[in-house]
């Protein structure tokens, strides 16, 4: 009997080192998988599961003849915790050098938040089709365009001005799902223009923002996109380009 | 006398080796555990960065298979596709009529070698741009054809995309890439938006990428639709023409729609009575009446069955009604569609011994009041309602006024109706607030008739309506409207009656 009961836990202490042996093993090779892969979609890890996570990719996957027609494409992998609720807003227009301050036309888009995480990509593309500048924005499945009218073509060089909330230099960031994201904002400096905003004296420039607003901030964002202060407000609504909210 | 039993110990001792056995044990399965989380977890992240790369995982050599790499511009849309060998595939685009059933016309074809490629589709498809589509096989142009600005007149609303027809049932299943089918822009008068609603099986411009074997071909899609691969609640009839619909609410009501009208509201709304020879009726009244049900042959005894046959040119149903007492006639009515009638669906008595005790039916066409109906034309007389109502004789109920139709000459006698509105209904409704709180048509402006031989010797009567029916104090803004055209006739000789609905010109 005694015989018995040891001869029966060996076994399974056998099969449960096997078992290990073969989980470790395809550990391993997941593990490579997924930094083959992060080597192209860039890394990330993400340890706190309730915060949004973003990371620039650095040379997004895009086919030469798509290439060939745009004029700059920024691409992002987000993950997005569970229940995130959120507004893609996209616009071209006037902005000023700080803050979400904006005019002109823009286009928003959002979908029934989702129960578990998940990753997606964010992708920015511009295009010149027949002298007019257009702006492409997707977020995972759901996508838009806006036509930057007001915008030159032909000054879309090296010398505007970009500011990306994450960059690949930086690495992988988190927010708060609480925290207005404005993922890219571009404008040119040689278009400075005094404007009156909100009783005050702002410089506005052409260009646009590109922003993830959550969707309970939606009706701050708007104020803020104006140039007025809601209520309450404090600088840790707005995620910044360079410390973590 | 009395043995004594050895005594046993109940509890296992507990030696150093027992002890580390179970030690041992512990630590394994808290390692496999840990083990098998992180599994799952990495597992998990993999999939989701591999659905992110749009990596083309090929399960099946022999099998066509593709992956959508993400979008970065709204223009452009790119694939990688895993070609098997041994068959000659091509990649094809068609361009032109589209629909659910239906493949455009291929306006060209290039062989595609077995192995990986990415194809990429550039679809320049504005007025502006001259309807553009440009093929890319790894980076190649290898199609490109040009529609010209003129392509849709207007330009388009939106674009939706489509299935690959499921009623070509082929094997190795061609691989369709991207299908769109562009929904035409309605500019009216004054500018207002048109919401246009309809289902896809209606044909419209749009285009197809695929991928298929090069020398297989398909016949054209049929214009009628009510197969046993479409989809039962899309009607039976004409795919772009007047489709029957059965009504849950009101079993007892005839429903056509017509989705290439831009709306699948009902359309034309039929009550018909049936008068038999021994003074028997059977209408909406009848309590015994059941249902409607749609027949393949005169004696109603086989379900619908249509065969698909790209030379058929006409197809019949038939409605056969179900009555729980032999108390009250039991019709059959045949309906049919013609591919030459695009805009009419034919009924008549079907020419079955069940129909031999009716002496009159009754056709009460309803929903004059959604559709606003005020202008009639009978033969060449121009009636309208404003004018009907002050020849309202006293003979009928006051609302209700015959009219005089066999005398007309000819074999067939033809009536029309329509709104007297120009903008669609559904503007006109967010426009006027009389109309505002009524469910107008919603569908673009349309003309309805009815040609009925003289044989039949038909009569016609029409209720009028003054009032807005939420408010029996308020006229029509525009003058009185027909509620409802009645036409009866004789059981005589089984000749069609053809009704219409097609667009206002």
């Amino acid at each position: 009997m005694k015989f018995a009961i040891r001869t029966i836990t060996a076994v399974i202490i056998l099969a449960g080192l096997v078992g290990l042996v073969r989980l470790s093993n395809s550990n391993r090779r997941l593990t490579d998988q997924v930094e083959q892969l992060e080597a192209e979609l860039g890394r990330m890890p993400i340890d706190q599961p309730d915060r949004v996570h973003l990371v620039e990719i650095e040379t997004p996957d895009v086919p030469p003849e798509i290439a060939s027609h745009l004029i700059r494409v920024w691409q992002f992998r987000c993950y997005s915790p569970p229940g995130y609720d959120v507004v893609r807003f996209s616009g071209g227009g006037r902005v000023a050098e700080k803050g979400l301050y904006f005019s002109g036309g823009s286009t928003s888009g959002w979908g029934t938040p989702q129960a578990e995480a998940h990753h997606k990509l964010v992708t920015i593309s511009f295009q010149k089709i027949e002298d007019r500048l257009e702006a492409f924005e997707s977020f995972g499945g759901s996508s838009g365009t806006t036509s930057w009218g007001r915008f030159d073509p032909n000054h879309f060089d090296d010398s505007i001005v970009v500011q990306k909330l994450v960059s690949s230099k930086q690495g992988a960031r988190s927010f708060d799902q609480q925290t207005i994201l404005p993922l890219l904002k571009l404008y040119d400096p040689r278009s400075a223009e005094e404007k009156d905003v909100a009783g005050e004296t702002l410089t506005t420039y052409s260009g646009g923002l590109f922003v993830l607003c959550p969707k309970a901030r939606e009706s701050d964002f708007s104020q803020l996109t104006r140039g007025e202060t809601p209520e309450d407000f404090t600088s840790r609504w707005i995620a910044t380009e360079t410390e973590d909210e | 006398m009395s043995e004594i039993e050895p005594r046993r110990s109940v509890t296992p001792k507990f030696s150093v080796l027992n002890l580390l056995m179970l030690t041992a044990l512990a630590a394994l399965a808290t390692a496999i555990f840990l083990a098998y989380r992180k599994n799952q977890s990495l597992i998990q992240y993999r999939d989701e960065l591999l659905d992110l790369s749009s990596r083309l995982q090929v399960e099946n050599e022999n099998k066509l298979a593709s992956s959508e790499l993400p979008n970065v511009a709204s223009d452009f849309h790119s694939w990688r596709v895993h070609i098997p060998d041994g068959r000659g595939y091509e990649l094809k685009l068609g361009v032109g009529a589209i629909s659910e059933n239906e493949i455009p016309p291929i306006v060209d074809a290039i062989p595609i070698s077995a192995g990986q490629h990415r194809v990429t589709l550039h679809t320049a498809d504005s007025a502006s741009e001259e309807f553009r589509y440009v093929v890319y096989v790894d980076g190649n142009p290898v199609i490109e054809e040009t529609m010209g600005s003129e392509w849709i007149p207007g330009g388009w609303s939106s674009a939706s995309g489509m299935n690959w027809p499921r009623y070509l049932d082929v094997a190795p299943t061609p691989l369709q890439l991207h299908a769109q089918s562009y929904k035409p822009k309605h500019r009216f008068d004054d500018g207002s938006y048109f919401n246009g609603r309809s289902d896809e099986y209606v044909t419209r411009k749009g285009y197809r990428l695929w991928i298929d074997e090069s020398d297989r071909q398909y016949a054209a899609a049929s214009p009628f639709m009510g197969f046993a691969y479409d989809p039962s609640y899309q009607g039976i009839g004409l795919r772009d023409g007047l489709r029957f619909k059965m009504s849950s609410r009101s079993p007892y009501q005839w429903t056509f729609t017509r989705p290439s009208l831009e709306t699948n509201d009902p359309l034309l709304q039929m009550n018909a009575e049936f008068f038999g020879k021994d003074g028997k009726i059977l209408s909406s009244q009848t309590p015994s009446f059941q249902s409607w049900q749609i027949r393949n042959d005169a004696r109603g005894e086989k379900e619908l069955k249509w065969e698909k046959d790209s030379d058929q040119s006409a197809y019949t149903a038939f409605l056969k009604a179900k009555i729980e007492s032999n108390e009250t006639p039991q019709p059959v009515v045949e309906l049919r569609w013609e591919r030459g009638r695009p805009d009419e669906v034919g009924m008549r008595i079907a020419d079955t011994p069940a129909n031999d005790a009716i002496e009159r039916s009754r056709i009460r066409i309803t929903g004059g009041i959604e559709h606003l109906w005020r202008e009639l034309r009978i033969g060449d007389r121009d009636v309208t309602a404003d004018d009907a109502k002050e020849r309202g004789n006293r003979t009928t109920p006051a609302d209700e006024v015959t009219f005089d139709i066999a005398d007309d000459p000819g074999a067939e006698i033809r009536i029309q109706w329509q709104t007297n509105e120009t903008l669609p209904l559904q503007i006109l409704g967010r426009q006027r607030t009389p109309y505002s709180g009524m469910s107008l048509y919603e569908g673009l402006p349309v003309t309805f008739g009815v040609e009925i031989p003289a044989v039949l010797k038909p009569t016609m009567a029409v209720r009028l309506v003054e009032h807005v029916p939420q408010d029996s104090a308020q006229t029509f803004p525009g003058g009185t409207v027909y509620d409802e055209i009645q036409i009866d006739f004789a059981s005589i000789d089984h000749d069609w009656i053809w009704f219409q609905a097609k667009a206002k010109e």
